[in-house]
């Protein structure tokens, strides 16, 4: 599914260069759910970007679905984006002034499969038991809510990857654990999923946990 | 994204920032309300002189004194160069068959007194050709007649605006009134007009024999010593005549004067159409000058929508950030943005026009220096204002659209 090879990522902030991955090996199976740890700084973000096709690598060999996707344009990317791939952020990310649904729709109106948008994206909603908040904006959500409306809009688009970074960061123990469950259940529904955390017990639920330090993967 | 999209997009972000949207927008209302409005006025003002001026007779030639060197038309302080006998000698000379009929006109301002009343009016010296010349009609009474001009006899026809401000409902036929202190009876009573040329009425002047005019109530002089006439208006047969005629009035009028070849004319001579087209000209550059007075305030509304749109990315940057995750491309914010900027000038110019049209409501009828103009908003104006409003939507909306397109989603996201 996710095959990296050798990659490295480096930054120019203003004069000084930063070495955010330094020659990084991973393969990431289909149907897979990985936990990316590692302390701030570590490269975790960087990787993630890297993945999720929001940034390219400096060098190296990135290989989504067997296609190497540094031959892929802009556009080409965006429409991967939006068809292989489902975000989830820390601070949910949701758009303020519109409805849950709205928001859940949003990947939809950018695809080339666009029929049913309304109905796709109340099942999305339905499917993280939000129904019934469909016409609520995101201030009159809690935290948890926000975040299972983020999700529904990762998976309505049927992507093969979602990847969630810090995604229970701002939210209780028992939201997390609801969150969480529901990451349990998409990947059993045969999603690969990759999330980023710095939560012991978060990583535990994941099948396989990476350890970042420095742009590299460290032996635990 | 559809077409359809990317409209809504636009509409719900132009209502979620009602006040903002509104305000940006009033700027493009004023701006192609000012262009409408002052346009339609000043086409209104170029309608009503054309309209006076067509109500003359279209076959009139006019010969005015000119200062040689001086520029433009005759003004106050022209020294007089024509004389009656100028006019005598157009009316008889033998091959301008053309000619059919010549008026000198002599004209000075004075007092008409009736009883108790009394009006400041121009004073016409002048003969019976006058009349035919610039198509008045009689009212009631006679016109001057040869006679009445031979015989220096003292007598005057009214204009319809002297003659009600002086007798108001009562017939003037007959009465006497007081022209510089002497006598006049009053013979003739012009019909109404209405128009105003240059704000001068048509309707405010008292015309008596030029013959009675220079013998008893102003006298000016030529070089030569032969009474002077403020202007000869000469009547052509046809239309067709008008252009010859000009050249053979120059070539007399020059041999009289005994000019060298070498001299300039100390007369000019207009035909109507040339009159015409030199106020249209003028009153062109008017509409045009304000054209573009209000053009400058649409300028400003475009760089208001600039302005605003500029915050609105930077605002909305993680928004963008959002978009581009979820797979957005960049010409799918770019269109976001330019319709947004497009929608507030396109909404902005449909109210502005109603304004500009309102604006041209209010102004027509409104009595501008002599007579009543009637704006007239036509449709190439409001083409014209729509398809600039437009464009400077687009111009003021692409450099924002462009920012916002070309932001890197990773900044975008982790942007504030």
């Amino acid at each position: 599914m996710i095959e990296l090879e050798n990659v490295t990522k480096v930054y120019r902030m203003g004069k000084v260069e930063v070495n955010a991955l330094r020659g990084l090996t991973l393969s990431v199976a289909t149907g897979e759910m990985i936990a990316i740890v590692g302390a701030s700084g570590s490269g975790k973000s960087t990787l993630l970007n890297v993945i999720g096709l929001l940034d390219r690598p400096t060098s190296g060999r990135y290989l989504f679905n067997e296609i190497d996707v540094s031959q892929l344009n802009d556009n080409q990317l965006a429409e991967m984006r939006n068809k292989e791939l489902g975000f989830v952020f820390q601070d949910f990310n949701l758009l303020p002034r519109a409805t849950a649904l709205a928001n859940v729709e949003l990947p939809l109106i950018y695809s080339r499969n666009a029929g049913n948008r309304r109905e796709r994206a109340a099942e999305a909603l339905r499917w993280v038991g939000l129904e019934q908040r469909a016409k609520h904006k995101p201030t009159e959500l809690s935290g948890g809510e926000q975040q299972r409306v983020a999700i529904a809009r990762a998976l309505v688009n049927n992507p093969s990857v979602i990847l969630a970074d810090e995604p229970t960061g701002e939210l209780d123990t028992h939201s997390s654990s609801e969150i969480m469950s529901i990451f349990r259940k998409l990947h059993q529904e045969g999603i690969t999923i990759i999330l980023i955390t710095h939560e012991v017990d978060i990583a535990a639920q994941a099948q396989r946990t990476i350890h970042l330090q420095d742009g590299r993967i460290i032996d635990r | 994204m559809r077409f359809r999209d990317s409209i809504i997009t636009a509409i719900k972000s132009l209502v979620a920032n009602k006040l903002r949207s509104s305000l940006t927008m009033l700027g493009i209302v004023i701006g192609i309300a000012a262009v409408i409005g002052l346009m339609s006025i000043g086409r209104g003002v170029e309608a009503s002189i054309t309209s006076t001026f067509e109500e003359l007779g279209t076959n009139a030639i006019y010969v005015i004194p000119h200062t040689p060197g001086a520029s433009g038309f005759a003004g106050a302080g022209v020294t007089p160069t024509l004389s009656v006998s100028d006019a005598d000698a157009l009316k008889d000379s033998t091959y301008l068959r053309s000619i059919v009929g010549v008026a000198p006109v002599s004209t000075n301002y004075g007092e008409v007194t009736s009883g108790n009343e009394n009006v400041v009016t121009a004073i016409n010296g002048t003969t019976h050709e006058y009349m035919e010349a610039m198509n008045y009609s009689l009212a009631s009474g006679q016109f001057l007649s040869e006679r009445n001009v031979s015989h220096r006899d003292n007598v005057v026809v009214l204009g319809d605006k002297v003659a009600t401000d002086l007798f108001d409902s009562d017939d003037p036929l007959g009465q006497r009134v007081k022209i510089k202190g002497r006598r006049f009876t009053v013979i003739g009573v012009l019909e109404a007009k209405g128009g105003a040329m240059m704000g001068i009425s048509q309707d405010e002047m008292a015309l008596v024999p030029i013959t009675t005019y220079h013998s008893r109530l102003f006298t000016q002089r030529v070089a030569t010593g032969e009474e002077a006439v403020s202007s000869i208006i000469v009547q052509v047969a046809s239309a067709e005549m008008i252009d010859d005629t000009v050249y053979d009035i120059e070539d007399i009028l020059r041999d009289r004067h005994r000019l060298a070849f070498d001299d300039e004319d100390d007369f000019v001579v207009l035909s109507q159409e040339q009159i015409l087209e030199t106020l249209q000209q003028i009153t062109g550059t008017l509409t045009l000058f304000l054209g573009a007075i209000a053009g400058i305030s649409l300028l400003v509304g475009g760089i208001g929508i600039m302005n605003i749109m500029l915050v609105s990315v930077t605002e909305r940057t993680r928004e963008i950030g959002v978009r581009k995750a979820m797979g957005a491309k960049r010409r799918d914010i770019l269109r976001q943005f330019l319709f947004e900027a497009a929608m507030i000038s396109l909404v902005g110019s449909g109210i502005g026009i109603i304004g500009g049209w309102a604006m041209a409501r209010i102004f027509s009828g409104m009595n501008l220096g002599g007579g009543a103009i009637t704006a007239v908003v036509s449709a190439d104006i409001v083409i014209l204002a729509i398809s600039v409003a437009t464009l400077i939507g687009i111009l003021s909306g692409i450099y924002p659209a462009l920012r916002a397109a070309r932001l890197n989603p990773i900044d975008a996201l982790h942007y504030g």
